[in-house]
């Protein structure tokens, strides 16, 4: 029988459970190379996710407040597009969402509430791949895009820059048409003093 | 000072020699002048002025092979190409099939020498392989939970392993460490000390030390914090690995090629021994 790797290390304090657990059953043999002196800060777990704050959204959905649907997609494919489901629906309720932060939720009602269904459910679809996976990051992205261009401050239509020129502008094109405008009617006052020049 | 010494002082000062500084011998011509035939003192051109105005056909060079005359010489297509390094795909699809058909065990974790021994994925050392890629086709209908080591892998694929709950690690095996990983009993049985696995090649070390492609090099927080950026990405629950320890807890170090047997060992199957290395040069060799 071939011997067994000696099980169990040193185990240090600063390991979080998930990396312990990963080193617990691993051979003794530890190369120069082994990922504990690679890299000897690390806990091994990923840092732990931060709560949204009231008016920010930092891209975070839990899946399991998703409600998803796979349906066949549409377009053209044969007896391919026809079996299988590749599109992908995603429904939450807005108001009942919990993930939302009462800021992001009133800027999401206040740009997208006329386009929530009737209990107002937000409806984002993606059929634009021939996969079903794809197609369901296609639609996270969508409903993720759709959040923070809600969160979005207005965007003014010209800067201070051009809306100065802008006012300058306007103001030069009001002197010449005066100007113009004089010109031309010391013109016509002219013309009718005809009797004058005799 | 002798004409050696002026020889050597004059090799000193000088700049460096090539072809273009050197002088010709006398009496070697180089150039070999090309004529214009019988009556071509007039290099083609005529005699009259207005012979001399029409300038030749376009693209017309002043007499030497013109550009667009040129013929097309590769000068080096299959440069490299005996170096370059092979991964030959392995489908999610045929990795399903083969796990569904019982050829592939996945309550157990899947490496090289799981999918050169099953017989479906042959593997071949001598044409530069270096292992398997994992590529993405029927990711849809991928199903299986496994704990597989690759030598390469996409986006996709990972998020399909690990969207079933399924660990997947990329890791780097040398051809001596592919071959003796491909096929485990010859090379167990062949006499010789098992190596230890050399590092990855400069040019591949980005795939290795990445910790989005889940390689084996890459910091492992690093490598968990961008499993929740994937579920999220694909929109899945990130896998948790405490559940089966079994499965998910056998690593192999960087420099190990098979699981439980270090570098410097030499396994003898039929006295049923190991082998270790005594020797103290030995012993520091394995364990650098």
């Amino acid at each position: 029988m071939l011997i067994r790797g000696i099980r169990c290390l040193q185990l240090t304090e600063q390991c979080s459970r998930n990396y312990l657990t990963l080193t617990r059953f691993s051979s003794a043999y530890k190369s120069p190379l082994s990922l504990d002196k690679l890299y000897p800060a690390s806990s091994g777990n990923a840092k732990p996710g931060t709560k949204d704050v009231s008016s920010e959204f930092s891209g975070q959905i839990p899946m399991n407040e998703l409600t998803k649907t796979y349906s066949c997609s549409s377009g053209p494919g044969g007896q391919n597009v026809n079996k299988v489901a590749t599109k992908v629906d995603l429904r939450f309720h807005v108001e009942s969402a919990s993930w939302l932060s009462p800021g992001v939720k009133a800027k999401v009602l206040e740009k997208y509430g006329s386009e929530l269904t009737k209990d107002g459910w937000m409806v984002v679809k993606s059929d634009r791949t021939r996969s079903q996976t794809l197609n369901q990051a296609d639609a996270l992205e969508k409903l993720r895009t759709a959040i923070r261009s809600a969160l979005a401050a207005p965007k003014p239509k010209f800067s201070a820059e051009e809306e100065e020129r802008i006012r300058k502008g306007k103001l030069k094109a009001a002197r010449e048409r005066l100007h113009y405008k004089r010109i031309r009617s010391d013109v016509k006052a002219q013309r009718s003093g005809r009797d004058q020049m005799l | 000072m002798g004409s050696r010494e002026k020889a050597f002082q004059f090799l000193r000062e000088v700049p460096r020699l090539s072809t273009v500084n050197l002088a010709k011998l006398p009496g070697i011509s180089r150039t070999k002048k090309r004529g214009y035939g019988q009556n071509g003192k007039e290099r083609g051109w005529g005699t009259s002025a207005r012979q001399k105005m029409h300038y030749g056909p376009l693209g017309y060079e002043g007499g030497g092979t013109p550009i667009q005359t040129k013929p097309a010489i590769e000068r080096s297509y299959n440069y490299g190409r005996h170096a370059v390094k092979q991964f030959p795909p392995i489908t999610l699809e045929n990795l399903q099939l083969a796990i569904d058909t019982n050829r592939i065990d996945a309550s157990k974790p899947i490496d090289l020498a799981t999918l050169s021994c099953s017989g479906v994925f042959p593997i071949k050392p001598d044409k530069n392989q270096f292992g398997f890629n994992l590529i993405s086709n029927g990711m849809d209908n991928f199903k299986a939970k496994v704990n597989i080591e690759v030598q390469w892998a996409d986006e996709q694929t990972i998020a399909a392993v690990e969207r079933n709950g399924g660990k997947i690690t990329v890791a780097y095996y040398d051809l001596h460490s592919v071959s003796a990983l491909s096929a485990p009993l010859k090379f167990l049985r062949s006499g010789v000390p098992i190596p230890r696995r050399l590092t990855p090649p400069g040019n591949l070390l980005h795939m290795y030390i990445d910790p989005a492609k889940r390689g084996y090099l890459a910091d492992p927080a690093l490598v968990a914090q961008e499993r929740k950026v994937l579920a999220q990405k694909y929109g899945y629950e990130a896998p948790k690995y405490d559940d089966n320890p079994e499965l998910f807890e056998k690593n192999k170090d960087p420099r190990q090629i098979f699981y439980g047997l270090e570098p410097g060992w030499l396994i003898s199957i039929e006295d049923q021994t190991i082998f270790k290395p005594k020797e103290e040069q030995l012993k520091q060799m394995y364990s650098t």
